[in-house]
């Protein structure tokens, strides 16, 4: 089951943010849970290559918790996907942003001429898409999809 | 009737035409709303760099490029993989200096220049000078500052269109503001 | 025209065959500058404005195009009749810039001289969120006023008065449809006095 997405740009702000099944809410504001997010990834990220005893290639790209797990992907220029789902999940998460970055992102917001690369994505088209896209995955959780395909309807 | 349709249906395809007529009435419009060739080159060039810093993520997605080990591999990539993905055109890397950090781009058949030629009122004009943007934003965002020159050009008469690139540094990621 | 060019005139060279495809992104992202740079230019920032600027670029295009392809396709037969323009519109034009070919052209019900060209999803509009709000009447700016400007300049350039704009749009089961006011006259549709006698001589 997948419960949130954010998206950064390369300088740490929040481009997107979306949640689906999130049962509990954060207690900060959300452009505090933004930053501590990014804060904390960023640190993860480069504790990891630090400590790492090979070359650490990728380095960070996910951790778990009892509860949920998170997954983190970054492309070369430096924008960074992080997504949170349960345990249960299945299949490659990483690869799913990937696709996400290529099929979504790329399509709808930066080939929007209307959209600026370093603010929150404003486009209807951009969040429609990328609900259709996340809803339609697999592990997007079947109880939830059906509940909200009947909304929709 | 319409025999003339050979293009396929393509959906990640468009006629490249339309490229060439919508980049040439940039142009003209550009050259009609400045005051100097100089001013219209300056223009195109941050119109490229537009360009170059979105391009860039649209490639990435699509290639399943990694880092490059050196700046070699990376004029390799830019024209055998970069060129090739998006004008259908892989310039030659050639005149590496003696360091190391400068190489060009030779273009030939450049489907951006397919209808132009340029007027003797307009010597100065640098009609590809899009194409430098592109480069440097596209490479910038994938932390590496160049500069980037048109030194020779087919419409000036030139044999070919010569794209000059100069590595300048690597740019370090940025540690999140105010974090303590 | 210069002495010194090494390269071959450009009208000593032949013309392509029209065949040559690039990478959709890279029309969008110039494309996209262009609509940016079109604001730029515009004083009181009106979606009208930046239309009519946007129709601007498209004629520039419209121009060039009506040349290359009657050249190409027609070996320098003009249309001079109206619908069979429109016809060379909706299909060759269409289908050599876009790759197919408009979804239709329609008559409008009521008026004699109003034409439609709909095409669902220009290619133009295809990566823009238009978010439009029907009860303000406010909608962010339609791309697809570049077509419009050539399909306006290949009408004029085929010796029809056009008054073309595009006059709403909306959606109709979630598909975009744009109508384009092709032709208006009071009396008739006919072509003026020629500007250019290729169009003659059929």
């Amino acid at each position: 089951m997948i419960f949130n997405l954010y998206i950064y740009d390369r300088s740490g702000t929040c481009l997107f943010y979306h949640e689906w099944n999130r049962q509990k809410q954060v207690d900060v504001s959300r452009e505090e849970d933004f930053k501590l997010m990014y804060g904390m990834t960023f640190s993860l990220k480069s504790f990891c290559n630090r400590i790492s005893p090979t070359d650490p290639n990728i380095g960070f790209t996910s951790f778990k918790t009892s509860q949920y797990k998170l997954h983190f992907y970054e492309t070369p220029s430096g924008l960074k996907f992080i997504m949170t789902t349960d345990l249960q999940i299945q299949g490659d998460i990483r690869f799913l942003m990937h696709t996400l970055y290529k099929d979504v992102f790329v399509e709808y917001a930066i080939r929007d001429p209307e959209c600026e690369l370093n603010k929150p994505i404003k486009s209807k088209l951009f969040s429609e898409k990328l609900n259709e896209f996340i809803q339609k995955q697999p592990q997007f959780g079947n109880i939830a999809q059906t509940a909200l395909s009947s909304i929709v309807k | 009737m319409s025999r003339q349709s050979g293009r396929s249906n393509d959906p990640r395809k468009v006629s490249g035409e339309l490229l060439t007529l919508t980049y040439g009435a940039l142009v003209a419009q550009l050259v009609k709303d400045s005051e100097s060739d100089d001013e219209v080159n300056k223009q195109l060039d941050k119109m490229g760099y537009n360009i170059g810093i979105r391009l860039i993520e649209d490639f990435l997605a699509r290639s399943s490029i990694g880092k490059c080990k050196d700046l070699r591999e990376t004029a390799e990539i830019i024209s055998k993989n970069g060129f090739k993905m998006f004008l259908n055109i892989t310039p030659i890397v050639a005149n590496w200096n003696q360091s190391g950090d400068e190489f060009s781009l030779i273009i030939d058949n450049n489907p951006l220049t397919e209808f132009a030629e340029l007027p003797d009122e307009h010597k100065s004009l640098s009609y590809c000078n899009i194409l430098c943007g592109v480069v440097r934003g596209a490479l910038e965002m994938v932390q590496l500052e160049v500069e980037t020159k048109i030194v020779q050009d087919q419409l000036k008469g030139d044999n070919v269109t010569e794209l000059k690139v100069k590595y300048i540094r690597k740019i370090e990621e940025a540690a999140p503001a105010g974090d303590d | 025209m210069s002495s010194q060019r090494k390269t071959a005139n450009i009208l000593d060279r032949p013309l392509s065959k029209g065949k040559s495809e690039v990478n959709i992104s890279t029309f969008a992202f110039l494309f996209s500058e262009l609509v940016h740079y079109a604001r730029t230019r515009v004083k009181q920032q009106t979606n009208n404005e930046l239309h009519d600027k946007l129709a601007d670029f498209g004629k520039h295009v419209g121009s060039r195009l009506v040349d290359v392809l009657f050249l190409r396709e027609r070996s320098y037969k003009r249309e001079t009749k109206l619908l069979n323009v429109l016809l060379f519109i909706k299909s060759n034009l269409w289908k050599s810039l876009f790759g197919k070919e408009a979804d239709g052209l329609e008559k409008d019900n009521e008026e004699d001289n109003i034409y439609y060209v709909t095409e669902k999803e220009p290619l133009v509009n295809k990566f823009v969120s238009l978010n439009t709000d029907h009860a303000k009447e406010t909608y962010n700016v339609n791309c697809a006023a570049f077509i419009s400007g050539i399909i306006e300049e290949v009408l004029n350039c085929c010796n029809f008065v056009s008054l073309n704009k595009i006059l709403n749009m909306y959606y109709l089961l979630n598909a975009l449809f744009l109508h384009f006011l092709h032709y208006s006259a009071s009396k008739g549709y006919f072509p003026l006095a020629s500007r250019n006698s290729i169009s003659n001589n059929i």
